[in-house]
């Protein structure tokens, strides 16, 4: 039987703003075809130039600081793959099928899987009894005080920076996503095993052509500066300073989109090479509102420039913030905690 | 015409969910739980197919059920 909840959920009357926001979502071929222009070209032409580097004896470091302006590159493909997901790059679902395949070959990423994960998601961020696919593993307080010891360590240890932006970023990219997921469907599954010997197929032959250990001292790095910004994005934009999550009965789609979404405000050259996912609250209330439109969107709606932007600075303070404390609806440190239990425990002796 | 579902009374006999493009009766939406039977999608991402028929007028008036429909086609 629908509770309450659920009546005030699908009435369908919504905001004016939010059907205004509904002209964003035309794909633009045009467009399109200009982002992906002027992100591949100047990537492929990086990779080439590294792996000039590699062979004609200049110092490594050279090559290093290239991989970072080619991870930008690629850091963008990422959002256009993920415009794909949601079906909002091209108008045609085969085109970003296709498209979204061949770019989730060149970041190790499977698209089908991927896109069945990434979807879930949208339908459960900010949602605490809906955690666990796709996002990045959060603890209430509650839960952290009723884990064992092991359980307490073990996520102390997965959300240290080094862990989840470094070496959990490239487990969770090299290894995890060439297996597929027990629960995802036939399809999906299929999706992880076509990109892993697309990958073997890319690596034989660019391997055999230019050796295999130029090509990993080209790629390596580049996918390791793009695993972790990617890890640190997907981080940042669900988990912040008064931020909004809320249990399945009182879950609200606005109020997840606006309070639980962040709008991360990044310099224009950051904002262009992460393709605007910044305005990632626009994004949670229109998925299917391409990258090359969400600027535009928000510029055209005051309910959306009302939210309070993270920046790069204020951005970093939320590494301390490990938990959700559901009593004071916030995110808070284990320090913090610690340090209130150390009280309790003084005021209980 | 009256309907007992208040889910079919506010979408219509059809629901697009614009997470996965697929489309499922009102009926399949609302015994997956009021979710969308493919991908989990919340009714707060579901939109009456006749708005996807506005935008695609050469789409029919009775989808295929469980078949993607794009947005823009
Ligand atoms: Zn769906």
């Amino acid at each position: 039987m629908p509770d309450a909840a659920y009546h005030a959920e699908h009435q369908p009357e919504k905001p004016e703003w939010y059907k205004e926001l509904a002209k964003y979502e035309k794909p633009d071929i045009r467009r399109a075809f200009i982002q992906l222009c002027n992100t591949l070209i100047p990537l492929l032409g990086l990779l080439g130039m590294m792996l000039y580097t590699v062979t004609h004896g200049y110092p490594y470091w050279i090559t290093l600081g290239m991989s970072v302006v080619a991870a930008g590159f690629l850091c963008r493909t990422f959002i256009f793959f993920h415009d794909c997901t949601h079906g909002s790059f091209f108008p045609s679902q085969r085109a970003n099928a296709i498209l979204g395949f061949l770019l989730g070959v060149l970041m190790m990423t499977p698209y089908g899987q991927w896109r069945w994960s990434h979807l879930k998601h949208h339908a459960s961020f900010a949602n605490l009894d809906r955690r666990g696919v796709g996002d990045v593993k959060l603890m209430t307080v509650d839960e952290y005080q009723a884990a064992s010891r092991w359980q307490r360590l073990v996520y102390r240890w997965y959300r240290h920076p080094f862990v989840l932006f470094g070496l959990g970023s490239t487990i969770l990219f090299a290894i995890i996503y060439r297996f597929p997921i027990r629960r995802a469907s036939a399809r999906e599954r299929r999706s992880v095993w076509l990109t892993d010997g697309a990958l073997l197929a890319m690596t034989a032959v660019v391997g055999l052509t230019v050796g295999f250990r130029p090509l990993l001292l080209v790629l390596v790095p580049v996918w390791f500066i793009l695993w972790m910004v990617g890890v640190w994005i997907f981080y940042i934009q669900h988990q912040f300073e008064g931020v909004y999550w809320a249990r399945q009965a009182e879950w609200d789609f606005f109020r997840a989109s606006l309070e639980g979404s962040s709008y991360y405000r990044l310099p224009k050259v950051l904002q262009w090479f992460t393709g605007n996912i910044g305005l990632h609250h626009v994004h949670h209330l229109r998925p299917r509102i391409p990258n090359y439109s969400l600027q535009q969107a928000y510029d055209a709606t005051p309910a959306v420039q009302a939210v309070k932007a993270l920046t790069l600075r204020s951005s970093l303070k939320t590494i301390r913030l490990n938990l959700y404390d559901e009593r004071r609806r916030q995110m808070v440190s284990f320090h913090a905690l610690d340090r209130c239990e150390q009280i309790d425990e003084r005021g209980g002796t | 015409m009256g309907t007992d579902s208040p889910l079919e009374e506010s979408f219509g006999k059809y629901i697009w969910c614009e997470l996965c493009g697929h489309v499922y009766s009102a009926a399949a939406w609302v015994a997956a739980d009021n979710t969308c039977p493919n991908c989990g999608a919340s009714i707060a991402n579901a939109r009456p197919w006749e708005e996807i028929r506005q935008l695609n007028p050469q789409y029919p008036v009775t989808p295929v059920e469980g078949t993607e429909y794009a947005l823009y086609s």
